[in-house]
């Protein structure tokens, strides 16, 4: 659960349809965002209706950067006012996430990163970039033997040789 | 702060491994404990045994099974196969004609007369939730192709009206019931005409259709078309005198062009072609234009890379042909190479090669600018292919089918038929190595490189073959069979009037 802090109403001058929101990166960091930017996330909109209930606006603080922050809502305002399927709550969700070549573009950069933009995507509930980061991470490793896929992901090998010589204690189920 | 990919949660790490077809599924398993237990969930466990197996999903609400109960039939499946389970026979009626095309659950019966019904009948599948079951229609066209596609109960014709067979037209029909299919209503390909061609082949995966016609010239072209964003490629190609030429899906990004020439042009002679498409998906991969990569120069080149017997290379081979096989998921490439000498039928021969075929794909992508090249043998081994020569053997191997990590191959040994499915899939060969698990184990060492369905691994495969008796008293030189992925279908054909006297199928 994210702390909640109050704020100055004059520190928040939001209203009518492009309130603002104030987010509170973990590097202390004050980021002023319209909310309708924001609304993509489920998160951030259940904060909302939060505030709404308790007639209180408040900061919302969140367990990352300013920097990945800042690329989340990079992304959030790209798609500000588009339908996406995979955002809408009420929709089926599709079997596999469309490739977005706008998409491809921003996530186009080094493995920590997009970790970083992943887990943040996720915490705010935005389904749409998850399965955009989630797909560039699969791209990655596709058709990489075991041995490639360790290198690009960083992971060791973590058997044991015996579980290495034996394949059926590794390969059950 | 550096993020691990090992700290994201189950649940993220889920939504990433989604995204992985099975090959990757199973090599991502073996990387570490933690990887290997996140591919344990039961729907990433289903979609690696189903792509094992070579299939795809059936039609969406058509399904009344839950995601476990298919995963217990696909191992059943998986089981029947590796020990030879047959059905009891199932009687098909007998009909004059032949089977133009079939998938795993339904058969379609052509007459030669084109004014005799066409009999459709569908084979009983726990596992695909069908029941033995036949119907007819009338004909009104004449068929010029035709493909089916079981995953979207389709069937695609290209057909002429009877009367006038100078223009073609798409016509699309359930392959369950014969009637129109719900695509037909909305993707406006359905009653599409375009000018009739010599010869067409067709082949659909999800929402691409692939159509290469011929001319009688020298000069054939193809089509991939996306019927959801209507985005069509269109090339045009020459191709040897004499020739003929199949062409199908390799994967979403990639078509297979098959020429099988005999004699007329020694360059172009029984070589597999891959060429890249773009646009009909959103993503782009390597070069289009003229990228078109001579993958298989066959004969000449294994005898340069001495993959073939030197006793065998001595021989002079004078013509050559090829065929191959691949599954739905472009996982393994199987080609039978036939070589033929004149005058000296006990000099033939024919040499089997299997290829995964991410190796090709993954060659194409590293090479992009490359217009032409010749692949020789050498460059895909000794990770990736298997060669299995059999000398003196032309005819000698009957029919094959690959799909999924499994491959089927018919033989003839002596006056009888001989079925053989090894299986790739490193599980399973782990558990037979481990319990005695049905199969006899093929030790690395006799494979020459081992393939697991384009797998880098140390583990050998699992061969079971078997005699099918009830066949022997029924080969003749009329007699044919279609071997797919839930069975083999046996026909013996009267030569007299085309009647197919006795036919029946045996299942899986």
């Amino acid at each position: 659960m994210p702390t909640i802090v109050s704020v100055d109403d004059s520190t928040v001058p939001g209203e009518g349809s492009s309130r603002l929101l104030l987010l509170v990166s973990s590097d202390n960091k004050h980021i002023v965002v319209e909310e309708d930017i924001m609304s993509r996330s489920r998160f951030i909109s259940k904060q909302v209706e939060g505030f709404e209930a308790t007639s209180q606006r408040h900061a919302i603080l969140l367990p990352f950067s300013s920097f990945v922050l800042n690329k989340v809502i990079e992304y959030c305002s790209h798609y500000r006012g588009y339908y996406l399927l995979e955002d809408d709550p009420d929709a089926a969700p599709p079997g596999r996430s469309p490739v977005r070549e706008w998409d491809q573009e921003f996530l186009d950069v080094d493995r920590n990163m997009l970790l970083r933009i992943i887990k943040a995507a996720h915490y705010l509930e935005i389904k749409s970039l998850v399965g955009s980061c989630a797909r560039a991470i699969a791209d990655m490793i596709r058709g990489k033997t075991t041995e490639e896929m360790r290198e690009i992901l960083g992971v060791e090998n973590d058997f044991t040789p015996e579980e290495e010589h034996s394949p059926s204690s590794k390969c059950t189920g | 702060m550096h993020v691990h990919i090992l700290l994201l949660s189950d649940e993220i790490l889920l939504i990433v491994l989604e995204n992985l077809d099975y090959k990757a599924l199973l090599a991502c398993q073996a990387t570490c404990h933690r990887l290997g237990i996140a591919t344990k969930s039961l729907a990433l466990q289903y979609k690696i045994e189903l792509g094992a197996c070579g299939m795809l999903d059936g039609r969406p609400g058509l399904q009344t099974t839950n995601l476990s109960q298919r995963l217990g039939y696909l191992k059943e499946y998986s089981s029947a196969w590796r020990q030879l389970k047959w059905t009891t026979n199932i009687q098909l009626p007998h009909l004059v004609g032949k089977v133009p095309s079939n998938s795993n659950v339904s058969l379609m019966f052509c007459p030669p007369n084109a004014l005799l019904p066409r009999v459709f009948q569908t084979l009983p599948s726990k596992l695909r939730g069908t029941h033995e079951a036949h119907y007819s229609l009338a004909p009104q066209q004449y068929d010029l192709s035709i493909k089916v596609d079981p995953s979207q109960d389709l069937a695609i014709y290209l057909e002429s009206p009877l009367q006038e067979q100078r223009t073609s037209c798409y016509r699309l029909q359930s392959l369950s019931t014969g009637e129109r299919h719900p695509l037909a209503f909305s993707q406006g390909i359905d009653g599409l005409s375009i000018p009739a061609m010599y010869r067409a082949v067709l082949d659909v995966r999800g929402d691409l259709l692939l159509e290469q016609c011929h001319t009688i010239l020298n000069e054939r072209f193809y089509i991939v078309w996306n019927w959801m964003t209507g985005h069509m490629e269109f090339k045009k190609q020459t191709k040897p005198r004499n020739s003929r030429a199949g062409c199908r899906f390799l994967d979403d990004e990639h078509i297979i062009l098959e020429v099988d020439a005999y004699g007329d042009d020694v360059d172009s002679s029984a070589c597999l072609r891959v060429l890249p498409f773009r646009g009909c998906t959103d993503r782009t991969v390597g070069t289009v234009a003229d990228a078109t990569t001579y993958l298989f120069m066959l004969h000449p080149s294994m005898k340069r890379t001495g993959t073939v017997p030197e006793s065998e290379a001595a021989m002079g081979p004078i013509a050559s042909s090829a065929h191959f096989y691949g599954d739905h998921d472009g996982c393994l490439l199987s080609t039978c190479i036939s070589v033929a000498t004149l005058n000296d039928s006990t000099r033939d021969s024919e040499a089997i090669l299997d290829v995964p075929s991410h190796t090709i794909t993954s060659y194409m992508r590293h090479h992009p600018t490359t217009k032409q090249s010749v692949v020789l043998w050498d460059l895909w081994g000794p990770r990736g292919t298997r060669i299995t020569w059999n000398p003196l053997s032309r005819n000698h191997v009957m029919g094959s089918y690959v799909c999924g990590m499994k491959r089927t191959m018919l033989k003839r040994i002596g006056n009888g038929l001989s079925l053989t499915v090894t299986d790739y899939h490193p599980r399973r060969v782990a558990r037979a190595l481990s319990r005695g698990d049905g199969g006899a184990i093929v030790p690395e060492s006799d494979l020459k490189g081992s393939v697991c369905g384009g797998l880098s691994t140390t583990l050998p495969c699992l061969v079971s073959e078997k005699l099918i008796p009830d066949v022997l008293d029924q080969l003749s030189p009329s007699f044919t069979f279609r071997i797919g992925e839930d069975g083999i279908v046996f026909m013996a054909l009267d030569v007299q009037d085309r009647t197919i006297s006795r036919a029946w199928a045996q299942t899986i």
